[in-house]
Protein backbone atom coordinates (compact mmCIF):
# COMPACT_ATOMS: atom_id res chain seq x y z
CA UNK A 1 0.00 0.00 0.00
CA UNK A 2 1.71 3.82 -1.19
CA UNK A 3 1.19 6.23 1.09
CA UNK A 4 -1.08 8.05 -0.77
CA UNK A 5 -3.61 5.02 0.19
CA UNK A 6 -3.08 5.26 3.61
CA UNK A 7 -6.13 6.26 5.51
CA UNK A 8 -5.09 7.71 8.97
CA UNK A 9 -7.33 7.55 12.02
CA UNK A 10 -8.29 11.38 11.51
CA UNK A 11 -9.06 10.20 7.51
CA UNK A 12 -10.92 7.18 8.55
CA UNK A 13 -12.81 9.22 11.33
CA UNK A 14 -13.79 12.11 8.12
CA UNK A 15 -15.07 9.45 6.11
CA UNK A 16 -17.31 8.10 8.40
CA UNK A 17 -18.90 10.96 9.52
CA UNK A 18 -19.58 12.16 5.65
CA UNK A 19 -20.84 8.50 4.72
CA UNK A 20 -22.67 8.76 8.54
CA UNK A 21 -24.17 11.76 7.49
CA UNK A 22 -24.79 10.79 3.63
CA UNK A 23 -26.53 8.16 4.83
CA UNK A 24 -28.72 9.57 7.64
CA UNK A 25 -29.43 12.66 5.83
CA UNK A 26 -32.52 11.35 3.74
CA UNK A 27 -33.75 9.64 6.83
CA UNK A 28 -33.23 12.54 8.86
CA UNK A 29 -35.65 14.96 6.67
CA UNK A 30 -38.91 14.81 9.25
CA UNK A 31 -41.99 14.54 7.03
CA UNK A 32 -44.00 17.44 7.85
CA UNK A 33 -46.36 15.71 10.22
CA UNK A 34 -43.19 14.38 12.38
CA UNK A 35 -41.82 18.03 12.30
CA UNK A 36 -45.12 19.32 13.80
CA UNK A 37 -45.11 16.43 16.26
CA UNK A 38 -41.54 17.26 17.65
CA UNK A 39 -42.61 20.99 17.61
CA UNK A 40 -45.70 20.68 19.76
CA UNK A 41 -43.48 18.33 22.31
CA UNK A 42 -40.74 20.54 22.32
CA UNK A 43 -43.02 23.35 23.35
CA UNK A 44 -44.36 21.43 25.93
CA UNK A 45 -41.07 20.77 27.15
CA UNK A 46 -39.97 24.73 27.82
CA UNK A 47 -43.56 24.95 28.93
CA UNK A 48 -42.56 22.77 31.43
CA UNK A 49 -38.92 24.30 32.12
CA UNK A 50 -40.68 27.76 32.54
CA UNK A 51 -43.09 26.82 34.99
CA UNK A 52 -40.36 25.07 37.16
CA UNK A 53 -37.83 28.05 37.38
CA UNK A 54 -40.83 29.51 39.05
CA UNK A 55 -40.30 29.89 43.34
CA UNK A 56 -43.41 28.54 44.62
CA UNK A 57 -43.90 28.25 48.21
CA UNK A 58 -44.38 24.65 49.46
CA UNK A 59 -47.33 25.48 51.13
CA UNK A 60 -48.91 26.72 47.64
CA UNK A 61 -51.81 24.71 46.86
CA UNK A 62 -53.12 24.96 42.91
CA UNK A 63 -55.99 27.16 41.99
CA UNK A 64 -59.11 25.63 42.57
CA UNK A 65 -61.24 29.09 42.67
CA UNK A 66 -60.57 30.77 38.88
CA UNK A 67 -61.60 34.62 40.00
CA UNK A 68 -58.74 36.46 41.43
CA UNK B 1 -92.58 45.65 1.67
CA UNK B 2 -89.89 48.42 1.03
CA UNK B 3 -86.38 47.52 1.76
CA UNK B 4 -84.82 48.39 4.91
CA UNK B 5 -82.37 51.69 4.76
CA UNK B 6 -78.53 50.31 4.83
CA UNK B 7 -78.15 52.27 8.20
CA UNK B 8 -79.84 49.59 9.55
CA UNK B 9 -77.35 47.23 9.26
CA UNK B 10 -74.86 49.07 11.64
CA UNK B 11 -77.36 50.57 14.28
CA UNK B 12 -76.76 48.98 17.65
CA UNK B 13 -79.22 46.93 19.23
CA UNK B 14 -80.29 49.61 21.22
CA UNK B 15 -81.67 51.87 18.35
CA UNK B 16 -82.91 48.51 16.64
CA UNK B 17 -85.12 47.61 19.48
CA UNK B 18 -86.23 51.49 20.08
CA UNK B 19 -87.30 51.72 16.00
CA UNK B 20 -89.25 48.44 16.38
CA UNK B 21 -91.16 49.51 19.28
CA UNK B 22 -91.77 52.96 17.22
CA UNK B 23 -93.02 50.34 14.36
CA UNK B 24 -90.19 51.90 12.02
CA UNK B 25 -90.12 48.19 10.31
CA UNK B 26 -91.72 44.82 11.98
CA UNK B 27 -89.51 42.46 13.53
CA UNK B 28 -90.26 39.78 10.55
CA UNK B 29 -88.60 42.84 8.17
CA UNK B 30 -85.85 43.09 10.17
CA UNK B 31 -84.85 39.44 10.86
CA UNK B 32 -85.54 38.88 6.58
CA UNK B 33 -82.92 41.69 6.24
CA UNK B 34 -80.54 40.44 8.34
CA UNK B 35 -80.86 36.80 7.79
CA UNK B 36 -80.51 37.33 3.83
CA UNK B 37 -77.78 39.91 4.55
CA UNK B 38 -75.98 37.06 6.29
CA UNK B 39 -76.44 34.18 3.86
CA UNK B 40 -75.22 36.49 1.09
CA UNK B 41 -72.20 38.15 2.54
CA UNK B 42 -71.49 35.71 5.23
CA UNK B 43 -69.82 33.62 3.01
CA UNK B 44 -67.50 36.33 1.59
CA UNK B 45 -65.69 36.40 4.87
CA UNK B 46 -65.89 32.50 5.87
CA UNK B 47 -68.16 34.27 8.96
CA UNK B 48 -71.26 31.78 8.03
CA UNK B 49 -71.67 28.30 9.84
CA UNK B 50 -74.94 28.28 9.34
CA UNK B 51 -78.21 30.46 8.99
CA UNK B 52 -81.01 29.82 10.82
CA UNK B 53 -83.01 32.36 8.50
CA UNK B 54 -86.34 30.19 8.59
CA UNK B 55 -86.48 29.70 12.71
CA UNK B 56 -85.25 33.48 12.85
CA UNK B 57 -88.71 34.38 10.92
CA UNK B 58 -91.13 32.41 12.75
CA UNK B 59 -89.46 33.85 16.20
CA UNK B 60 -89.96 37.50 14.76
CA UNK B 61 -93.48 36.95 13.91
CA UNK B 62 -94.01 35.94 17.68
CA UNK B 63 -92.15 39.16 18.26
CA UNK B 64 -94.32 41.35 16.16
CA UNK B 65 -97.44 39.29 17.90
CA UNK B 66 -95.84 40.58 21.19
CA UNK B 67 -95.54 44.27 20.44
CA UNK B 68 -99.04 45.00 19.00
CA UNK B 69 -100.06 43.94 22.12
CA UNK B 70 -97.60 46.30 24.34
CA UNK B 71 -95.70 43.48 25.86
CA UNK B 72 -92.39 44.59 25.90
CA UNK B 73 -88.93 42.82 27.03
CA UNK B 74 -85.76 44.72 26.88
CA UNK B 75 -83.62 46.32 24.42
CA UNK B 76 -82.98 43.08 22.83
CA UNK B 77 -86.70 42.10 21.60
CA UNK B 78 -86.74 41.86 18.42
CA UNK B 79 -83.03 42.67 17.47
CA UNK B 80 -81.60 39.89 15.04
CA UNK B 81 -78.28 38.37 16.52
CA UNK B 82 -75.53 35.26 16.11
CA UNK B 83 -73.58 32.75 17.93
CA UNK B 84 -70.46 31.06 17.54
CA UNK B 85 -70.95 27.46 16.97
CA UNK B 86 -69.85 26.25 19.78
CA UNK B 87 -72.88 26.78 21.35
CA UNK B 88 -75.56 24.47 20.88
CA UNK B 89 -79.30 24.93 18.73
CA UNK B 90 -81.34 21.82 19.77
CA UNK B 91 -82.18 20.10 16.76
CA UNK B 92 -79.28 22.36 14.22
CA UNK B 93 -75.85 21.12 13.31
CA UNK B 94 -73.11 22.45 16.12
CA UNK B 95 -69.83 21.99 14.17
CA UNK B 96 -67.40 23.10 16.82
CA UNK B 97 -65.45 24.33 13.69
CA UNK B 98 -64.35 21.02 13.30
CA UNK B 99 -64.84 18.25 10.47
CA UNK B 100 -64.97 15.57 13.23
CA UNK B 101 -67.70 17.34 14.52
CA UNK B 102 -69.55 18.18 11.10
CA UNK B 103 -72.81 16.25 11.72
CA UNK B 104 -73.15 16.73 15.51
CA UNK B 105 -76.65 17.80 16.80
CA UNK B 106 -77.93 18.29 20.00
CA UNK B 107 -81.48 18.32 21.54
CA UNK B 108 -81.47 20.97 23.50
CA UNK B 109 -79.98 24.70 23.52
CA UNK B 110 -77.39 26.06 25.16
CA UNK B 111 -78.24 28.06 28.18
CA UNK B 112 -77.30 31.31 26.63
CA UNK B 113 -79.42 30.91 23.67
CA UNK B 114 -82.20 29.84 26.22
CA UNK B 115 -81.82 33.23 27.80
CA UNK B 116 -81.54 35.28 24.86
CA UNK B 117 -84.55 33.98 23.15
CA UNK B 118 -86.50 34.44 26.57
CA UNK B 119 -85.93 38.51 26.10
CA UNK B 120 -87.43 37.78 22.71
CA UNK B 121 -83.87 38.48 20.82
CA UNK B 122 -83.85 36.53 17.01
CA UNK B 123 -80.78 34.17 16.31
CA UNK B 124 -80.46 34.35 13.03
CA UNK B 125 -77.34 32.45 12.11
CA UNK B 126 -74.24 30.32 13.75
CA UNK B 127 -70.78 32.27 13.06
CA UNK B 128 -67.45 30.42 12.18
CA UNK B 129 -65.08 30.08 14.00
CA UNK B 130 -61.62 28.07 14.56
CA UNK B 131 -62.04 24.30 14.96
CA UNK B 132 -62.36 23.51 18.51
CA UNK B 133 -61.47 27.31 19.77
CA UNK B 134 -57.82 26.74 19.09
CA UNK B 135 -57.54 23.99 21.41
CA UNK B 136 -54.29 22.41 20.73
CA UNK B 137 -52.88 25.34 19.00
CA UNK B 138 -52.85 26.27 15.51
CA UNK B 139 -50.61 27.29 12.95
CA UNK B 140 -52.67 29.24 10.13
CA UNK B 141 -55.56 30.82 10.11
CA UNK B 142 -57.29 28.57 8.17
CA UNK B 143 -57.84 26.43 10.78
CA UNK B 144 -61.36 26.51 10.61
CA UNK B 145 -64.67 24.14 8.60
CA UNK B 146 -65.00 27.46 6.80
CA UNK B 147 -61.61 28.37 5.86
CA UNK B 148 -59.22 31.37 7.13
CA UNK B 149 -61.74 34.31 9.21
CA UNK B 150 -61.60 37.13 6.52
CA UNK B 151 -61.41 40.55 8.06
CA UNK B 152 -64.24 42.57 6.84
CA UNK B 153 -61.72 45.48 6.63
CA UNK B 154 -59.65 43.89 4.35
CA UNK B 155 -59.78 40.37 3.12
CA UNK B 156 -56.38 39.41 3.02
CA UNK B 157 -56.38 40.10 6.84
CA UNK B 158 -57.50 37.88 9.65
CA UNK B 159 -60.35 37.75 11.23
CA UNK B 160 -58.81 36.66 14.42
CA UNK B 161 -59.96 33.38 16.28
CA UNK B 162 -61.06 31.68 17.57
CA UNK B 163 -64.35 33.55 17.65
CA UNK B 164 -63.77 34.93 13.71
CA UNK B 165 -67.23 34.79 12.61
CA UNK B 166 -68.50 36.28 15.47
CA UNK B 167 -66.32 39.13 15.17
CA UNK B 168 -66.58 39.67 11.25
CA UNK B 169 -70.22 39.65 11.36
CA UNK B 170 -70.83 42.26 13.44
CA UNK B 171 -67.85 44.09 11.99
CA UNK B 172 -69.37 44.01 8.35
CA UNK B 173 -73.42 44.37 9.82
CA UNK B 174 -74.14 41.04 8.96
CA UNK B 175 -75.39 41.20 12.62
CA UNK B 176 -75.90 43.78 15.17
CA UNK B 177 -74.25 41.84 17.67
CA UNK B 178 -72.66 38.05 18.73
CA UNK B 179 -71.86 35.75 21.02
CA UNK B 180 -68.41 34.23 21.27
CA UNK B 181 -66.05 32.61 23.70
CA UNK B 182 -62.94 32.74 25.31
CA UNK B 183 -60.13 30.56 26.90
CA UNK B 184 -57.36 32.93 26.71
CA UNK B 185 -58.13 35.95 24.20
CA UNK B 186 -61.07 34.23 21.62
CA UNK B 187 -63.05 37.50 22.46
CA UNK B 188 -60.44 40.06 22.56
CA UNK B 189 -58.02 39.26 19.52
CA UNK B 190 -61.07 38.87 17.30
CA UNK B 191 -62.67 42.17 18.35
CA UNK B 192 -59.51 43.81 18.26
CA UNK B 193 -58.58 43.38 14.82
CA UNK B 194 -62.38 43.81 13.43
CA UNK B 195 -62.32 47.09 14.81
CA UNK B 196 -65.77 45.83 17.33
CA UNK B 197 -66.71 46.59 21.03
CA UNK B 198 -65.98 42.55 22.83
CA UNK B 199 -66.47 42.12 26.25
CA UNK B 200 -64.94 38.83 28.00
CA UNK B 201 -66.58 38.72 31.32
CA UNK B 202 -65.75 37.36 34.74
CA UNK B 203 -65.44 33.57 34.92
CA UNK B 204 -68.67 32.08 36.16
CA UNK B 205 -70.30 34.58 35.24
CA UNK B 206 -72.13 33.46 32.16
CA UNK B 207 -73.33 29.95 31.91
CA UNK B 208 -71.68 27.49 29.69
CA UNK B 209 -74.27 24.31 29.68
CA UNK B 210 -74.25 23.79 26.01
CA UNK B 211 -71.26 24.73 25.06
CA UNK B 212 -68.32 23.55 23.85
CA UNK B 213 -65.93 22.16 26.85
CA UNK B 214 -62.40 23.40 25.92
CA UNK B 215 -60.53 23.95 29.30
CA UNK B 216 -63.28 23.96 32.42
CA UNK B 217 -61.55 26.09 34.61
CA UNK B 218 -60.81 29.07 31.80
CA UNK B 219 -63.77 28.60 29.06
CA UNK B 220 -66.31 32.09 29.10
CA UNK B 221 -68.98 33.31 26.67
CA UNK B 222 -69.18 37.12 25.67
CA UNK B 223 -70.85 39.32 23.28
CA UNK B 224 -69.42 41.12 20.41
CA UNK B 225 -71.34 44.64 19.41
CA UNK B 226 -71.16 47.75 18.18
CA UNK B 227 -71.04 49.61 21.57
CA UNK B 228 -70.32 48.95 24.67
CA UNK B 229 -73.68 49.86 25.77
CA UNK B 230 -75.06 46.75 23.69
CA UNK B 231 -72.35 44.18 25.49
CA UNK B 232 -73.87 45.51 28.64
CA UNK B 233 -77.80 44.94 27.70
CA UNK B 234 -76.42 41.41 25.90
CA UNK B 235 -74.65 40.38 29.27
CA UNK B 236 -77.35 41.27 31.58
CA UNK B 237 -79.20 38.84 29.36
CA UNK B 238 -77.01 36.02 29.64
CA UNK B 239 -75.46 36.27 32.94
CA UNK B 240 -76.48 34.42 36.25
CA UNK B 241 -76.24 31.63 37.84
CA UNK B 242 -76.81 27.97 36.96
CA UNK B 243 -76.77 24.85 38.73
CA UNK B 244 -75.96 22.77 35.66
CA UNK B 245 -72.16 24.50 35.02
CA UNK B 246 -70.00 23.86 37.71
CA UNK B 247 -67.78 26.86 36.96
CA UNK B 248 -70.95 29.39 37.63
CA UNK B 249 -70.27 31.60 39.93
CA UNK B 250 -74.27 31.61 41.17
CA UNK B 251 -74.19 35.33 40.58
CA UNK B 252 -76.96 37.67 39.09
CA UNK B 253 -75.48 40.59 36.70
CA UNK B 254 -77.43 43.61 36.33
CA UNK B 255 -76.64 46.51 33.65
CA UNK B 256 -76.00 49.17 35.77
CA UNK B 257 -73.60 51.59 34.99
CA UNK B 258 -75.13 54.51 36.50
CA UNK B 259 -74.80 53.13 39.73
CA UNK B 260 -70.62 52.41 39.29
CA UNK B 261 -68.27 54.71 40.45
CA UNK B 262 -67.48 58.28 39.33
CA UNK B 263 -64.55 58.17 36.30
CA UNK B 264 -63.06 60.98 38.14
CA UNK B 265 -62.24 58.37 41.34
CA UNK B 266 -60.72 55.95 38.94
CA UNK B 267 -57.43 55.10 39.00
CA UNK B 268 -56.12 53.42 35.60
CA UNK B 269 -52.89 51.55 35.08
CA UNK B 270 -50.73 51.79 32.54
CA UNK B 271 -47.20 50.84 31.42
CA UNK B 272 -45.33 53.05 29.26
CA UNK B 273 -43.51 50.58 27.82
CA UNK B 274 -46.97 49.26 26.09
CA UNK B 275 -47.37 52.63 24.02
CA UNK B 276 -43.87 53.59 23.80
CA UNK B 277 -42.17 50.23 22.40
CA UNK B 278 -43.86 46.91 22.42
CA UNK B 279 -46.97 48.09 20.11
CA UNK B 280 -46.51 48.25 16.61
CA UNK B 281 -45.21 51.61 15.76
CA UNK B 282 -48.16 53.06 13.16
CA UNK B 283 -50.60 52.05 16.11
CA UNK B 284 -48.92 54.17 19.02
CA UNK B 285 -50.51 57.33 17.90
CA UNK B 286 -53.93 56.11 18.31
CA UNK B 287 -53.38 54.14 22.05
CA UNK B 288 -51.70 56.96 23.63
CA UNK B 289 -54.30 59.11 22.51
CA UNK B 290 -56.83 56.65 23.56
CA UNK B 291 -54.90 56.75 27.18
CA UNK B 292 -55.32 60.39 26.85
CA UNK B 293 -59.04 60.32 26.59
CA UNK B 294 -59.29 58.30 29.65
CA UNK B 295 -57.03 60.73 31.54
CA UNK B 296 -59.77 63.54 29.78
CA UNK B 297 -62.47 62.17 31.44
CA UNK B 298 -61.04 62.18 34.52
CA UNK B 299 -59.63 59.29 35.51
CA UNK B 300 -56.52 59.32 37.30
CA UNK B 301 -53.52 57.52 35.27
CA UNK B 302 -50.81 55.64 37.04
CA UNK B 303 -47.99 53.39 35.46
CA UNK B 304 -47.53 49.88 37.00
CA UNK B 305 -46.67 46.92 35.20
CA UNK B 306 -47.25 43.15 35.20
CA UNK B 307 -45.33 40.66 38.21
CA UNK B 308 -43.12 38.25 36.08
CA UNK B 309 -44.36 34.73 35.29
CA UNK B 310 -44.53 32.81 32.81
CA UNK B 311 -48.60 33.66 31.91
CA UNK B 312 -47.92 31.83 28.56
CA UNK B 313 -46.30 28.44 29.83
CA UNK B 314 -48.97 28.30 32.92
CA UNK B 315 -51.90 28.59 29.97
CA UNK B 316 -50.69 26.61 27.17
CA UNK B 317 -50.29 23.46 29.91
CA UNK B 318 -53.48 24.25 31.70
CA UNK B 319 -55.39 24.13 28.23
CA UNK B 320 -53.22 21.94 26.79
CA UNK B 321 -54.05 19.22 29.40
CA UNK B 322 -58.04 19.77 29.75
CA UNK B 323 -58.18 20.16 26.47
CA UNK B 324 -56.76 17.18 25.88
CA UNK B 325 -58.35 15.72 28.34
CA UNK B 326 -62.08 17.10 26.81
CA UNK B 327 -61.07 15.80 23.68
CA UNK B 328 -59.30 12.67 24.32
CA UNK B 329 -62.00 10.40 22.57
CA UNK B 330 -61.46 12.46 18.79
CA UNK B 331 -57.75 12.74 19.55
CA UNK B 332 -57.26 8.64 20.06
CA UNK B 333 -59.11 7.80 16.99
CA UNK B 334 -58.65 8.59 13.42
CA UNK B 335 -61.35 11.59 12.95
CA UNK B 336 -58.47 13.75 14.43
CA UNK B 337 -57.03 13.46 11.69
CA UNK B 338 -59.43 15.06 9.69
CA UNK B 339 -58.93 18.52 11.11
CA UNK B 340 -57.29 21.12 8.78
CA UNK B 341 -54.05 22.39 10.60
CA UNK B 342 -50.98 19.99 10.76
CA UNK B 343 -49.84 21.96 13.90
CA UNK B 344 -53.29 21.85 15.86
CA UNK B 345 -53.64 17.76 15.25
CA UNK B 346 -50.44 17.22 17.29
CA UNK B 347 -51.14 19.80 19.88
CA UNK B 348 -53.67 18.04 20.87
CA UNK B 349 -52.10 14.92 20.74
CA UNK B 350 -49.44 16.38 23.19
CA UNK B 351 -51.45 17.55 25.30
CA UNK B 352 -52.27 13.74 26.40
CA UNK B 353 -49.07 13.29 27.24
CA UNK B 354 -49.23 16.28 30.21
CA UNK B 355 -48.43 14.73 33.37
CA UNK B 356 -50.75 15.06 36.65
CA UNK B 357 -47.46 16.27 38.23
CA UNK B 358 -47.41 19.05 35.26
CA UNK B 359 -50.44 20.09 35.52
CA UNK B 360 -51.21 20.95 39.25
CA UNK B 361 -47.38 22.69 38.75
CA UNK B 362 -49.01 24.71 36.19
CA UNK B 363 -52.40 25.49 38.74
CA UNK B 364 -50.13 26.20 41.69
CA UNK B 365 -47.99 29.05 39.57
CA UNK B 366 -51.61 29.93 38.28
CA UNK B 367 -52.50 30.68 42.40
CA UNK B 368 -49.53 32.89 42.75
CA UNK B 369 -50.71 34.92 39.66
CA UNK B 370 -54.03 35.30 40.69
CA UNK B 371 -52.99 36.74 44.04
CA UNK B 372 -50.48 38.73 42.07
CA UNK B 373 -53.28 39.99 39.86
CA UNK B 374 -55.37 40.63 42.98
CA UNK B 375 -52.54 42.49 44.21
CA UNK B 376 -52.04 44.69 41.17
CA UNK B 377 -55.93 45.16 41.09
CA UNK B 378 -55.49 46.71 44.43
CA UNK B 379 -53.63 49.41 43.46
CA UNK B 380 -55.41 50.31 40.37
CA UNK B 381 -59.53 49.57 39.31
CA UNK B 382 -58.71 48.99 35.71
CA UNK B 383 -56.03 48.28 33.82
CA UNK B 384 -55.30 49.71 29.80
CA UNK B 385 -53.31 47.76 27.59
CA UNK B 386 -53.27 47.33 23.89
CA UNK B 387 -55.82 44.77 22.93
CA UNK B 388 -53.12 43.52 20.54
CA UNK B 389 -49.90 44.63 19.75
CA UNK B 390 -50.03 44.62 15.90
CA UNK B 391 -52.83 44.88 13.86
CA UNK B 392 -54.76 42.30 11.98
CA UNK B 393 -52.46 39.40 10.77
CA UNK B 394 -52.04 38.42 6.78
CA UNK B 395 -54.55 35.76 6.53
CA UNK B 396 -51.99 33.26 5.05
CA UNK B 397 -48.85 33.86 7.99
CA UNK B 398 -47.93 31.42 10.32
CA UNK B 399 -49.68 32.64 13.57
CA UNK B 400 -46.75 30.44 16.02
CA UNK B 401 -43.65 32.02 13.89
CA UNK B 402 -42.16 33.71 16.53
CA UNK B 403 -44.79 36.41 17.08
CA UNK B 404 -44.36 36.02 20.61
CA UNK B 405 -40.82 36.15 21.08
CA UNK B 406 -41.36 39.76 21.38
CA UNK B 407 -38.80 43.21 21.56
CA UNK B 408 -35.90 42.51 23.37
CA UNK B 409 -37.37 44.87 25.95
CA UNK B 410 -36.82 43.33 29.18
CA UNK B 411 -39.90 45.45 30.79
CA UNK B 412 -42.64 43.03 30.19
CA UNK B 413 -45.23 46.18 30.23
CA UNK B 414 -48.90 44.86 29.87
CA UNK B 415 -47.68 42.41 27.14
CA UNK B 416 -49.67 39.46 28.72
CA UNK B 417 -52.28 41.12 29.88
CA UNK B 418 -55.27 39.21 28.35
CA UNK B 419 -53.36 35.67 29.38
CA UNK B 420 -52.77 36.79 32.80
CA UNK B 421 -56.49 38.04 32.99
CA UNK B 422 -58.07 35.31 31.87
CA UNK B 423 -55.85 32.59 34.50
CA UNK B 424 -57.12 35.19 37.65
CA UNK B 425 -60.44 35.05 35.18
CA UNK B 426 -61.05 39.06 35.30
CA UNK B 427 -63.14 40.57 32.56
CA UNK B 428 -61.31 42.47 29.59
CA UNK B 429 -63.96 45.13 28.17
CA UNK B 430 -62.13 45.79 24.38
CA UNK B 431 -62.52 49.09 22.54
CA UNK B 432 -62.19 50.11 19.01
CA UNK B 433 -59.77 53.22 19.33
CA UNK B 434 -59.03 54.10 15.97
CA UNK B 435 -56.46 53.11 12.83
CA UNK B 436 -53.43 51.89 11.40
CA UNK B 437 -52.23 51.07 8.23
CA UNK B 438 -56.38 50.86 7.50
CA UNK B 439 -56.73 48.56 10.46
CA UNK B 440 -58.71 48.64 13.63
CA UNK B 441 -56.70 49.16 16.78
CA UNK B 442 -58.53 48.79 20.07
CA UNK B 443 -57.52 49.25 24.02
CA UNK B 444 -58.52 46.59 26.60
CA UNK B 445 -59.71 47.30 30.29
CA UNK B 446 -59.14 44.68 32.45
CA UNK B 447 -60.96 44.99 35.55
CA UNK B 448 -61.44 43.41 39.15
CA UNK B 449 -63.82 39.84 39.01
CA UNK B 450 -67.39 40.77 38.42
CA UNK B 451 -66.90 44.79 37.94
CA UNK B 452 -68.81 44.50 34.39
CA UNK B 453 -70.46 47.68 35.35
CA UNK B 454 -67.18 49.31 35.86
CA UNK B 455 -65.63 48.48 32.80
CA UNK B 456 -68.76 49.59 30.82
CA UNK B 457 -69.18 52.49 31.93
CA UNK B 458 -65.80 53.54 30.92
CA UNK B 459 -66.50 52.45 27.71
CA UNK B 460 -69.63 54.15 27.02
CA UNK B 461 -68.44 57.10 28.41
CA UNK B 462 -65.14 56.59 25.96
CA UNK B 463 -67.77 55.74 23.33
CA UNK B 464 -69.87 58.93 23.76
CA UNK B 465 -67.13 60.89 23.16
CA UNK B 466 -65.15 59.16 20.82
CA UNK B 467 -66.42 58.29 17.04
CA UNK B 468 -64.22 55.10 16.32
CA UNK B 469 -66.43 52.05 16.75
CA UNK B 470 -69.32 53.90 14.57
CA UNK B 471 -66.74 53.25 11.35
CA UNK B 472 -67.84 50.86 8.93
CA UNK B 473 -65.53 48.95 6.69
CA UNK B 474 -66.63 49.25 2.77
CA UNK B 475 -68.79 46.43 1.86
Amino acid sequence: MSDGRRMTRRSLATLLSAVAAGVAAPAQAPPAAEADRVEAEAALVRNFQAIQKVDVPQDTEPAFRFQA
Amino acid sequence: MAPLSADVFFSTAVELNQRLVRRDFTAVELARAFGERLEKLGPRYNALALSLREEALRQAHDVDRELKRGRTRGPLQGVPYGVKDLLAVAGRPTTWGAPPFAGQVFSEDAAVVRRLGKRGAILVGKLAMVSLAGGGGYRYAAASLQGAGLNPWDRSRWAGGSSSGSAAAVAAGLTPYALGSETNGSIVTPAAYCGVTGLRPTYGLVSRRGSMPLAWTMDKIGPLAHTAEDCGHVLAAIAGGDGDDPGSAGRPFHFAPQFARAIRDLRIGIAPVDFEVHAAAPMRAALREAVEQFRHMGATIVEMELPDFPYSAVASTIIGAEGATSFAKLIRSAAVETLPDRRQKEGLKAGLRITAADYLQAMRVRRLIQQAMGALMAKADVLLAPARYTVATKVDEALDGGGAAGTGIAAPGFRRLTTAGNLAGLPELVLPCGFAEGLPVAIGLTGKAFSENTLLKLGMEYQRETTHHRRKPAI
